[in-house]
């Protein structure tokens, strides 16, 4: 019965779209705004945990598949590609916004560094070397490895973020731990 | 162990100039839909090792991906809503109107002709400016005018209606005929039998003033609704007036609601009810009451096989719809 109403809805989408292509009346866009903007802002909302920016993001996102509707394809089923276009949206302004911190982190760190010249270029070296040891992990193990030690995540969060097993993230983390001591010493 | 301990502390020891390693600015990053069928699980070989790489180095990416996961976690689309979402639904619907207002200003034209940008479209319009010189171009428009003018008086003598209503009604309108004593309403019915639907909405209304509870007056108010509110030419749509529609729909839920003990009424305004939601372009509510012709008890046969045909070309459209 869902299936059906699912099914009668998407109809009733591709019947305002296909006026509004042909007819040019922007209404049909309101009235697929009134349908969708509930699930939309529940996925922005779901990834930005913030109303502000999940309100404000939920109409981007009507704005941009509006402007972007002659590409969407009509034999497609409509919902799904909003959802794309919403999830995209929210991952570029997560970007942008951990940017913004990051960048905001590293002006504190520059006006407390209290080290000369000598410890800067000392650093590059050593900044050679890792970035080196790193490159030479295999993508899984750098993965892990990066997850543990850099960004500072449990191996139960690498799990979900990564998608291997428990087992599997303690392995390459062992491994690369291993591999990332090694290539260090022998370029020591 | 000690094995362990002694490699923490070599990492350890790198600690900020591991740190200084992270990626901070989007621009290196890839795109969000590879970063979401990453996070899907739907990459594999290159694509995967690529975004892994970048990943590893990448807090961006990193908080990104942690994002979705408790989108996720959160459950379903409709359960993530907060408690004030009729304050923020407010502002959220202003805050669209205003944007798509902007956005639409230049999207007006049908058939994706307009998309074309503003400083293109200056230089088609020189290069139209310097093809066709003033006096062709007025004598073009006058032209066109004459023949658009001769189009919407033969479509409006002609009056092609699409609804075929005439195919099913005479019958009816006979048997009303003889034995009404309003004549009114006979007059609207006589009306609406040749094909005037204008003239038999006007009568018919003025009889309803009068006798409000007629419920056949309402039943035929709505359909000479339905007949005048589209015309077609030669096939093709040519007039539709929807607020003729939506005053349908009220005519005949009234006339529903009256005529409950007629069968025969009862079948045919779920018929044309049904029709209006999809002249309204409601397939789902038209569905609804193509569904209720099926279930009353003694509507005629020829209605009930009109309503399941529908059914089942509602139900084809929609699976061909979501198969695609």
């Amino acid at each position: 019965m869902q299936g059906e109403r699912r099914k009668a809805e998407e109809i009733e989408t591709a019947e305002w779209l296909k006026n509004l292509l042909s007819g040019g009346d922007t209404r049909y866009w309101g009235r697929i705004f009134e349908k969708y903007k509930r699930p939309v802002f529940a996925r922005c909302f779901g990834m930005l945990q913030n109303e502000e920016d999940a309100r404000d993001l939920t109409s981007e996102v009507f704005i941009r598949a509006f402007e972007n509707i002659r590409q969407y394809d009509l034999k497609r089923p409509f919902f799904p590609w909003l959802y794309r276009i919403a999830t995209n949206l929210c991952i570029d302004f997560i970007r942008r916004n951990v940017r913004v911190r990051a960048a905001q982190e590293k002006d504190v760190e520059n006006i407390t560094d209290e080290n000369g010249p000598d410890t800067r270029t000392d650093n590059e070296a050593l900044r050679e070397k890792i970035k080196t040891a790193i490159e030479k992990m295999k993508s899984p193990q750098k993965m892990c490895f990066c997850l543990f030690y850099l960004h500072e995540k449990s191996y139960n969060d690498i799990v979900q973020i990564t998608g291997y097993t428990l087992d599997e993230v303690r392995s390459h983390i062992q491994n690369g731990r291993r591999k990332f001591k090694l290539a260090f010493e022998r370029r020591v | 162990m000690v094995k362990n301990c002694d490699e923490d502390a070599v990492i350890s020891g790198c600690g900020p100039v591991l740190d200084s390693l992270k990626n901070t600015d989007p621009g290196q990053c890839p795109a969000p839909e590879l970063l979401a069928g990453y996070h899907s699980r739907k990459l594999s070989g290159k694509w995967k090792r690529q975004i892994e790489d970048h990943t590893a180095l990448c807090p961006l990416c990193v908080r990104a991906l942690e994002a979705m996961q408790a989108a996720e976690e959160a459950g379903t689309a409709q359960d993530g809503i907060p408690e004030n979402w009729q304050a923020m639904e407010n502002a959220l619907d202003k805050r669209f109107h205003e944007r798509l207002k902007v956005v639409s200003a230049g999207w007006t034209d049908p058939a994706g002709r307009k998309t074309t940008p503003r400083a293109e479209r200056n230089i088609l319009q020189s290069v139209a400016d310097a093809v066709f010189s003033t006096k062709k171009l007025v004598f073009a428009g006058a032209l066109a005018s004459v023949a658009i003018a001769g189009l919407y008086s033969y479509a409006f003598f002609s009056r092609v209606d699409t609804f075929s209503l005439s195919r099913i009604q005479p019958e009816k309108i006979t048997r009303l005929r003889a034995g009404t004593p309003d004549t009114g309403f006979g007059e609207g019915l006589r009306q609406y039998g040749m094909g005037e639907y204008g003239s038999a909405i006007h009568s018919l209304e003025d009889f309803i003033k009068e006798n409000q509870d007629h419920y056949e007056a309402h039943y035929y108010l709505g359909i000479s609704r339905l007949a005048d509110a589209e015309v077609r030419l030669l096939g093709l749509p040519y007039r539709f007036d929807r607020s003729q529609v939506e005053k349908a729909v009220f005519d005949l839920e009234k006339a529903l609601s009256l005529g409950r003990d007629n069968s025969y009424y009862t079948a045919d305004c779920c018929w044309y009810l049904g029709k209006a939601r999809l002249m309204l372009n409601e397939p789902a509510a038209a569905g609804e009451w193509f569904d209720r012709i099926m279930q009353l008890g003694a509507p005629y046969p020829e209605r009930k096989e009109d309503a399941r045909r529908m059914i089942a070309r509602l139900d084809r459209a929609a699976s061909a719809l979501i198969n695609q």
